[in-house]
């Protein structure tokens, strides 16, 4: 007993110590409680929160886009992506290798997706595979047990039903890239996002996006809806009525077949684009939900550059269609009169090499609108020579050439009008007094757009005032409400006189309706037509070569404007087939039928 | 024979420590309170607090026994406990119900108990006797210390295989809590952190499981996969911090109700309590575990034979370590390894023989003042 009381007073001398012991570790839970709860308290507040409540995007369905008659030309379908809900997510492996067996995909895709979407907003869903079959959503509602965390999210898909026909117009969707992302503009989005790439779809991207609405609610752990805290309906889009004329569209588009390169038509007293065809085309559709690589790789390899639209981005030379320019410009400089005479022996001696006529005898003797009825080359070389180069360029300038015509389509070209000046400053050596007989007869150095030929055309159809052409007549909301109204806006005046254009309208008229013109071919009974042909040389012929045995490539393109009635012009059109040879024979029929499909169908309506 | 048994003393009720049984039946109170909203969410609405109150019905019957059973019968059959604990431990590893992925639990047909929990009273009892009888004040040397170490290993072994690393842990924690407590010689001490240096590596390629591995990675740096293994600790940190001052209020733990909140009866009820209670409700069940502890010391100084005083000292170490190292995991200061918060959590066995526990310390408070 006395040991034990020994051993009683050496033990309790040690338990003072633990007093302290347990004091010192309490106090350091409280400093840490006291941290986790009352200074990070907020913070972990919002965790809480954000556990406890995910938001959902629901994706506001883009504007319809109608042609000017309501008929529908792009809309939306619905289709449904397959998504993963990363945040809380447990079995991991399990999920992968069955959404991987339903998907088809590889795992390690879906992981690297996955790893590349960890920057997302904590609620929002990881798109795993965009617009899933019947099948596959079929299969993955029948496992949704054995796939917590997969959600199906339903999205209005863009659906183009006239699929090639118009595609360069309507441009295509594409997912947001990272560079966009970090821009201001594009501070609605997030990662995932689809929006217009090209053509209406991104000029018009701000009114035809809609809004997305939200929809806000409560989840456990799991990620199972408890119940909807919120929402916000989507916002269509703006519906689109563009000045297209769908039945017109499509007989051009077909009107130009197999054929590389425009038709182009438009009304020229307002500047109303009627139809836009570009040749060879894509298949926006393909876009609508991310191309895939090989659609992608097929479409860039392509050496007919679908993607390019050959309306405003292809550049030709205009050829005999400038020769309209070269008059006026004769005419307004007083060096011409409609009645100046010149002789033509099939060339013209120039410096000290022959500048050839297409026609190999000669036209003899004639006058402006007998030139311009058979495209006399050597009649405009002369004219060419009398006006020289820079006042030649101050006219096609008036008519627009060299600058884009300003349609609300991204990346128009403007062409090139070759001055003194320009040529000095590009190549360091003076203009040859030559050069200006080429461009004459609208070789050389000038490059111009089908659309501003069409524009060109148009101004000489209306009696001189130049349009900007428009494709977007009026934007509309949801109800029907007009959001806004697009008027026809006219640009200049030309300051050419009156006499002057009818001069060059009388020269058109014979060009299809004379005796000699070079487009008879474009005659049709009970419509007046008149118009221009062109052939565009892609390179100069050496003497004794024949043009017909040249590789495809290097066949002129054909060139054919026209307007229509003579009198009263409801249409213009400009037509150009890449490599197609002579305007007159090519390009010519293709606008016949389609002046005279719009103007029967027309007088239908 | 029966009177001496049970000391049917009037000093036995005027000497009871009324102050230590409120303490201890309001900690479980408030659990069993706690467990109710833990576990509304649940489908099998209910059951889980109902099953805790029908433990603490029996865990007062314990109380009370161990409160008016002299504790001198404890050390007079303390090796029969024991190896009855460790025969038990043995049935669990042959027999045991496996309940995700550890075999714990032995089926009794009505209930499953626990018989790690017991262990933990049985290993202090046999310790506490076995250091009175070969007490040294100069302190212990490594040859006395190799039966106590037996008495360690063998259950250790068991619980480890189970397995269940946390309840291992704890022998381990009080084992060394009361070898240093009665002193062990420097060159001894030396001896065991060099074997401990050795066997750590060893442990750690060849008797760890991968979980238990993970569990030290991502407690050392949880920042490695904050949705993977870092997920339980990070959100019952959220959970308690949440809770800022004042707490969400009952039954309104979002963290908890939907499940954010892992193994939210057993290992975490304490981030439910300071969701839903915020930092004051948190202090409150501190300072109830402070004073609970604080009654057991001032017991265990009080105690009238060295006997009384180790096994108090070992019941206080018991606790002590549950309460932080529970505490420490759930606001993200220690690993999580599966240590229930004594008392609080939700867990049979653990509450009846914490509750036994509670009773031992009143009995060594009665005896002082009897002879």
């Amino acid at each position: 007993m006395d040991f034990d009381q020994e051993i009683i007073e050496v033990l309790s001398k040690r338990l003072g110590f633990l007093k302290f012991f347990i004091f010192l570790v309490f106090f350091i839970i409280f400093v840490r409680l006291f941290y986790l709860q009352v200074v990070k308290g907020d913070y972990f507040f919002d965790l809480s929160e954000n556990n406890r409540i995910k938001i959902q995007e629901m994706p506001a369905p883009r504007g319809v886009i109608y042609d000017r008659n309501g008929r529908i030309i792009a809309n939306n379908t619905p289709s449904f992506d397959v998504s993963l809900l990363y945040s809380g997510i447990k079995q991991l492996n399990g999920i992968l290798s069955l959404l991987s067996e339903i998907l088809n995909l590889d795992p390690q895709e879906i992981i690297k997706k996955v790893k590349n979407s960890l920057y997302l907003p904590r609620f929002k869903p990881i798109k795993i595979k965009l617009d899933v079959n019947r099948k596959e959503l079929s299969r993955i509602e029948f496992h949704k047990l054995d796939l917590p965390n997969v959600v199906v999210e339903f999205f209005p898909k863009r659906n183009y039903p006239l699929k090639e026909n118009l595609a360069h117009v309507l441009g295509y969707l594409g997912e947001i890239s990272e560079s966009e992302l970090t821009q201001p503009e594009y501070s609605t989005y997030t990662a995932g996002d689809f929006l217009g790439k090209s053509g209406i779809e991104k000029v018009f991207e701000n009114s035809i996006k809609g809004r997305p609405g939200w929809l806000q609610f409560e989840v456990d752990s799991l990620g199972r809806k408890k119940g909807v805290l919120g929402s916000v309906d989507p916002i269509p889009g703006e519906d689109l009525f563009l000045t297209i004329d769908l039945g017109l569209q499509d007989f051009a588009d077909q009107a130009l077949g197999e054929k590389n390169g425009a038709v182009i038509a438009m009304d020229p007293n307002t500047g109303e684009i009627l139809a836009f065809v570009s040749h060879p085309s894509f298949d926006p559709n393909l876009f609508s939900r991310g191309i895939s690589s090989n659609d992608w790789g097929a479409l860039i390899k392509n050496l007919f550059h679908p993607l390019a639209n050959k309306g405003i981005q292809g550049l030709y030379p205009p050829g005999s269609l400038f020769k309209i320019v070269t008059a006026i410009a004769g005419l307004e400089e007083g060096k011409i009169t409609p009645d100046t005479k010149f002789f033509c022996n099939g060339f013209l001696n120039f410096g000290n090499r022959p500048y050839r006529c297409w026609k190999k005898g000669g036209h003899g003797t004639l006058n402006l609108f007998e030139a311009i009825e058979q495209s006399c080359d050597v009649y405009f070389y002369q004219v060419g020579h009398l006006v020289g180069v820079d006042s030649l360029a101050y006219y096609a300038k008036l008519f627009g050439l060299g600058s884009p015509t300003g349609l609300s389509l991204e990346n128009e070209k403007g062409g090139l009008v070759p001055t003194s000046k320009w040529k000095k400053k590009t190549f360091h050596i003076p203009w040859q007094k030559g050069e200006t007989l080429s461009c004459a007869v609208g070789q050389g150095f000038y490059v111009v757009t089908p659309l501003q030929m069409l524009v060109l055309i148009s101004s000489i159809a209306n009696g001189g005032k130049l349009y900007a052409p428009f494709l977007v007549k009026k934007l509309e909301d949801e109800y029907g409400l007009i959001i806004k109204n697009f008027k026809s806006r006219d640009v200049s005046r030309l300051p050419i006189s009156s006499k002057s254009i009818n001069s060059i309208r009388e020269g058109l008229w014979r060009v299809v309706q004379g005796q000699n013109g070079t487009a008879k071919i474009a005659r049709v009974a009970g419509i007046e037509i008149a118009g221009k042909t062109g052939t565009a040389q892609v390179v100069g012929l050496p003497p004794g070569e024949v043009r017909s045995k040249l590789p495809s490539y290097l066949q002129d393109h054909a060139w054919f404007f026209a307007f229509a009635p003579f009198n009263d012009p409801k249409i213009a059109v400009v037509v150009l087939v890449e490599h197609g040879g002579f305007g007159s024979v090519v390009a010519a029929p293709i606008a016949r039928d389609v002046i005279k499909y719009y103007l029967e169908n027309k007088k239908g309506s | 024979m029966l009177s001496n048994f049970f000391l049917f003393d009037r000093r036995l009720i005027t000497r009871f420590d009324l102050s230590l049984f409120f303490i201890a039946l309001i900690i479980v109170g408030l659990g069993i309170f706690n467990l109710y909203s833990a576990s509304v969410s649940l489908h099998a609405v209910g059951s889980v607090y109902k099953k805790q109150v029908y433990w603490l019905l029996l865990g007062i019957g314990l109380l009370l026994l161990g409160s008016f059973l002299n504790y001198s019968y404890l050390e007079q059959f303390g090796y029969f406990f024991y190896f009855f604990v460790i025969f038990l431990l043995i049935l669990v590893f042959f027999q045991g119900k496996f309940i995700s992925g550890s075999r714990r639990w032995l089926s009794l047909g009505l209930f499953n108990v626990q018989p790690s929990e017991f262990i933990k009273l049985s290993l202090i009892i046999i310790l506490a006797k076995w250091f009175k009888n070969k007490f040294n004040p100069r302190g212990f040397s490594l040859f006395f210390l190799f039966i106590p170490g037996c008495f360690l290993i063998i259950p250790f072994v068991l619980i480890f295989l189970q397995p269940d690393l946390g309840s291992a842990l704890l022998l381990v924690l009080i084992f060394f809590s009361l070898v240093f407590f009665v002193k062990v010689r420097f060159q001894t001490l030396f001896v065991l952190f060099f074997c401990a240096f050795l066997f750590s590596p060893l442990a750690w390629n060849y008797l760890l499981k991968d979980y238990q591995k993970d569990r030290v990675v991502h407690f050392l740096n949880p920042s490695i996969d904050p949705l993977g293994k870092g997920y339980q600790v990070l959100q019952s940190k959220i959970a308690v911090g949440s809770g800022k001052f004042f707490g969400k209020g009952y039954l309104k733990g979002t963290q908890s109700q939907l499940n954010f909140v892992p193994e939210k009866y057993t290992d975490f009820v304490f981030s439910v309590f300071c969701e839903e209670w915020g930092f004051t409700g948190a202090l409150v069940l501190i300072f109830l575990y402070i004073g609970l502890l604080f009654r057991f010391l001032f017991i265990t100084y009080s105690a009238k034979n060295s006997f009384g005083l180790l096994l108090g000292y070992g019941i206080t170490a018991l606790f002590f370590w549950q309460i932080i190292i529970n505490i420490g995991m759930t606001i993200g200061l220690l690993p999580t390894v599966g240590i229930t918060l004594p008392l609080f959590s939700y867990g049979g066995s653990s509450l009846a023989i914490s509750l036994f526990c509670v009773g031992v310390m009143i009995n060594i408070h009665i005896q002082k003042h009897i002879f």
